[in-house]
């Protein structure tokens, strides 16, 4: 979907555990950042979208998370538009909002992204993850799974599931034994994906985990679903995002000079897929390369949804950054690395700058805004123009349930 | 906020206690009285809707 709207703003929290604050502190940093960034007051918002997936379990915060955060703001009257898109939730309120802005409706919005996971309850925190599958066939991706890993000679504990582990890292581990499968990857290959966002998280102040990978350390690591060690999934983590929209029109008369363009950006979802159709991801990226009128070729970054490392090197190939079963081959000749043809995740990604879920969508478009920007200090793209940002929500049959797809431009 | 937009058709379940039925149940059968199937009004079906 073609939008003309422009980021005038971004803030974002430090993502990580913060047991000792609440999603009105994390907002509040986040939003009150956005606000001071785009030089605009709270007076000027025309409406909010707050995109949040966990409130109502972890804090019980089950409706009106939105307007409970912006009234401890002092901001009301407009209105407040709350999105629940799984770990797609703040990328689909920014869609949204876009559009709203492309319309002509509003000109100046506020979206949010926020989250609190951390929580003394373990199981609280994987009965999260747990809803972003089709719970009336819960049974169904449980047989799905088992069944995977039997073809593949996999050892699995699938009892685990759910309980003392994300099931999402049990879905990304049969997406994992597929590719390798079908692609020759191997477990090495999805290590130096983690020590290469992990390289890129070290430059990030705002990632949850600042320290450097080798090789060795992350195949040595736990074994959470095999083949997925510790360090190629995606933490618990809290956190929030969050940026100011503006259209042209009022772009130009605030007279804003840092403000990035948002070309396409739009929201997709999952279809039961027959023989030779092609993934809701591939499906997306078309429609937003379309709609930019770039390709894949004029991208200077990427921020994409790498919840666990494999699927890093599924969306090289998706977003047609390359041949099909030639994402290693990309990885390996280091492109997709800081100083490469086309850096991926020079945030660090999920797997090192965090995943507090809802607010995961919002900080991917905050790390786009700096690179085209060139304010990414020591992990900044050189001349970069064009970013394209990938993040994902939620599992109905054999891949993503919700998938955002957003272009920037400078 | 002025709107331009039309309500082609409604329909939905009857509210209450639906013990035995889910959300899927109750939405299909919402959706599924909404669309128009009518020579006079169009025909609206699946394949036509975009968000």
């Amino acid at each position: 979907m073609k939008q003309n709207a422009y980021i005038a703003g971004i803030g974002m929290t430090k993502f990580g555990k913060h047991m000792d604050r609440g999603l009105k502190s994390l907002a509040g940093e986040a939003i009150t950042a956005a606000l001071k960034d785009a030089g605009i007051d709270k007076s000027q918002l025309d409406a909010a979208y707050v995109g949040n997936a966990a409130a109502g379990t972890i804090t019980g915060q089950v409706c009106i998370p939105g307007q409970s955060v912006l009234r401890e703001l002092g901001i009301g009257r407009i209105p407040v538009v709350n999105m629940e898109n799984a770990c797609a939730s703040s990328s689909s309120a920014f869609v949204q909002a876009c559009s709203m802005v492309t319309a002509g409706f509003h000109d100046v919005v506020l979206v949010v992204g926020m989250e609190k996971l951390y929580h003394q309850d373990k199981e609280r925190i994987f009965s999260v993850f747990g809803g972003c599958i089709d719970k009336e066939n819960e049974a169904g991706v449980i047989t799905q799974l088992a069944e995977n890993a039997k073809r593949h000679g996999a050892q699995v504990d699938l009892s685990a599931a759910g309980g003392t582990r994300s099931v999402f890292m049990d879905i990304y581990a049969t997406m994992a034994r597929d590719y390798m499968a079908r692609s020759g990857a191997n477990v090495e290959h999805f290590a130096q994906v983690s020590v290469k966002n992990s390289r890129h998280g070290s430059l990030n102040p705002n990632a949850q985990f600042r320290n450097e990978l080798t090789l060795e350390e992350v195949l040595n690591a736990p074994l959470i679903a095999d083949p997925l060690t510790l360090p190629m999934c995606s933490p618990i983590g809290d956190g929030a995002a969050a940026l100011v929209l503006v259209s042209p029109k009022k772009a130009r008369e605030l007279g804003l000079a840092r403000t990035v363009k948002v070309s396409s950006a739009l929201i997709a979802s999952g279809w039961d897929y027959e023989e030779g159709d092609e993934t809701v991801a591939e499906f997306a990226s078309k429609q937003a390369y379309e709609a930019a009128e770039v390709g894949p070729e004029d991208l200077s970054c990427i921020e994409l949804h790498d919840a666990a490392v494999p699927a890093e090197l599924m969306y090289y190939e998706y977003l047609g950054l390359c041949g099909k079963n030639e994402g290693v081959n990309l990885l390996m000749a280091g492109e997709t690395a800081l100083g490469g043809r086309i850096p991926v995740n020079t945030s660090g990604g999920l797997v090192r700058k965090g995943h507090p879920i809802g607010a995961t969508g919002v900080a991917q478009i905050v790390e786009l805004v700096e690179q085209l920007r060139g304010e990414a200090g020591k992990r900044q793209v050189e001349g970069a123009r064009i970013g394209l940002a990938e993040n994902g929500g939620g599992y109905i049959g054999t891949d993503a349930a919700a998938m955002t797809m957003t272009i920037l431009s400078k | 906020m002025k709107q331009n937009a039309y309500i082609a058709k409604t329909d939905m379940t009857q509210f209450g206690k639906c013990i035995d039925r889910r959300l899927k149940n109750c939405t299909d059968e919402a959706i599924i009285g909404a669309f128009v199937v009518n020579a006079a009004a169009g025909t609206i079906t699946v394949t036509n809707i975009e968000a």
